[in-house]
């Protein structure tokens, strides 16, 4: 497994760069994933998904559905595309430390 | 050459005879033929499984095929271009794709069955091709689980059997869901069309999952005059009496008066087709279809669409809106409700018909949810309270 230094911190990535460790993640090494992904700076929006990512991954294991990670964040699709250009599952679940989500989003 | 063609022994064969040759296009284009070749010797598709590719300002449009044989070539990846509604293009505009896939692909351009267009590139090519095919005011879209393209027939710009401006209804969506074509966020793909009158070229009764469909309320018209001369020219009268599916068509009395049974009638377009003499009749609108799909996928395989609103009047442009009020609100509630992967024909037949209208603030009426591909027009003694449930497994 590869491995990569985010943060000043080494940790376990899959081929793709998703953490493997989602214990390993604060909000130091999302700033480090951002930029991998192409975001320079994360603002108060990334935040609210990334927030949201988190705490539904904690309370169910999974990444949730596109269409629910839209209605309860408020924003629309093409509004999550703007913030994480390289999209939902490979941009904004990345950043918020989720391993490579297999579904929906 | 005969060294190549011996090479080529399986491709070859494809080359001759008067009907038009895929491999003569492939070959005068750049696409690696003895990907083909070795694929037609293995007995075996040459690619693999595809793939999403995931490029920053590129949601959806862009795709990728794996070959089996990477030493030939490696990877496959495309672009999938927005097809204008009716599928005209000009010779311009076809010099222009032409040339950009020359200059950025294999110089081969790939016509679907979905209306799209697609050129086959590398990935490093893929964001300058689309940014060039931006400037000639086209876009990508219409890959993945999201709103294909929306088709339609070429309705009256070139067909006197339209009954609705089905390419000028098609571009209102098209524009009006540009969001839900380039932005993947479905369950599963839905496929859309509309078709100017019943005869469907379009086939989007059966091909795509949510469509309207031009269509006629009142009843056929007979100019007699005309049927005179049409029957005096030779017209078949009594074979266009038997053509009639529903034996609407009768003969008054002794006369040779054709009159159209209203009771019986389905307004399909069987006499309209086989007489110059019979118009449509001049209520017109859309119906709204949902569910069609090809192919075996998904529990309930190949289907046709369910009629799920009969006749929804259109004057003009200014009835688009309403209509396009109904496409996204359904869309909104397939998205919602469906499982992960369940077409839009699967989902209808689990939570039945009767659930969607009543979700969507549509009446429910007996002759259309009873027997949806029948005559809609039809009084019908059944009672919603009766169907309620019965049919359709529906929950609601």
């Amino acid at each position: 497994m590869p491995k990569m230094v985010l943060a000043g911190i080494e940790i376990e990535v899959d081929e793709d760069g998703f953490i493997q460790d989602p214990e390993k993640w604060n909000e130091e090494v999302a700033k480090a994933l951002a930029e991998t992904e192409g975001v320079t700076e994360l603002t108060e929006d990334h935040w609210k998904v990334i927030n949201y990512l988190r705490q539904y991954y904690q309370q169910f294991g999974i990444a949730p559905m596109i269409r629910k990670l839209c209605k309860e964040t408020g924003f629309s699709l093409k509004q999550i595309y703007d913030l994480f250009p390289s999209g939902p599952a490979k941009g904004a679940c990345k950043i918020a430390g989720l391993p490579k989500p297999t579904g929906c989003v | 050459m005969k060294q190549k063609e011996k090479e080529l022994s399986f491709c070859s064969r494809l080359l001759n005879g008067p009907y038009p040759s895929h491999v003569k296009e492939l070959a005068s284009s750049r696409y690696p033929l003895e990907i083909y070749e070795a694929g037609l010797k293995e007995g075996a598709s040459a690619f693999g499984p595809g793939g999403y590719l995931s490029i920053p300002e590129l949601p959806s449009g862009t795709s990728l095929r794996l070959s089996r044989y990477p030493e030939v070539w490696a990877e496959s990846p495309f672009i999938r271009i927005l097809g204008p509604a009716g599928g005209w293009m000009s010779a311009e505009t076809l010099e222009a794709l032409a040339d950009l896939a020359e200059r950025y692909g294999q110089g081969l351009v790939h016509f679907t069955t979905g209306g799209t267009l697609e050129i086959y590139t590398t990935r490093e090519n893929i964001v300058p091709l689309v940014r060039e095919l931006n400037a000639l005011g086209y876009d990508v879209g219409s890959t993945g689980d999201d709103l294909r393209c929306i088709t339609s027939c070429c309705g009256p710009a070139r067909c006197d059997l339209a009954l609705v401006d089905a390419p000028g209804l098609a571009t209102y969506l098209g524009q009006r869901f540009i969001d839900d074509q380039q932005y993947p966020g479905f369950p599963q793909k839905c496929k859309s069309g509309v078709a100017g009158c019943p005869n469907d070229c379009i086939r989007a009764m059966m091909q795509k999952d949510h469509s309207f469909i031009g269509v006629y309320r009142d009843l056929p018209v007979i100019d007699e005059l005309l049927l005179e001369e049409w029957v005096k020219s030779g017209g078949d009268w009594q074979g266009l009496i038997e053509a009639c599916p529903e034996g609407a068509l009768v003969v008054e009395g002794k006369s040779s008066k054709l009159k159209v049974d209203p009771e019986a009638c389905v307004r399909c377009m069987t006499c309209i087709n086989l007489c110059s003499a019979i118009r449509p009749g001049k209520e017109r609108g859309v119906a709204w279809v949902a569910g069609g799909k090809y192919g075996h996928r998904g529990p309930k395989g190949p289907m046709v669409g369910y009629v799920m609103v009969p006749f929804f009047p259109i004057r003009g442009p200014e009835d688009y809106d309403a209509l396009g009020d109904l496409f996204g609100a359904f869309l909104e509630f397939w998205a919602d409700q469906a499982k992960p992967k369940e077409r839009v024909g699967d989902f209808i037949s689990r939570v039945g018909p009767s659930r969607i209208l009543r979700e969507l603030g549509l009446s429910v009426e007996p002759q259309v949810v009873e027997m949806p591909r029948k005559n809609v027009f039809r009084p019908c003694k059944g009672t919603v309270v009766e169907i309620k449930g019965a049919f359709y497994g529906c929950t609601g």
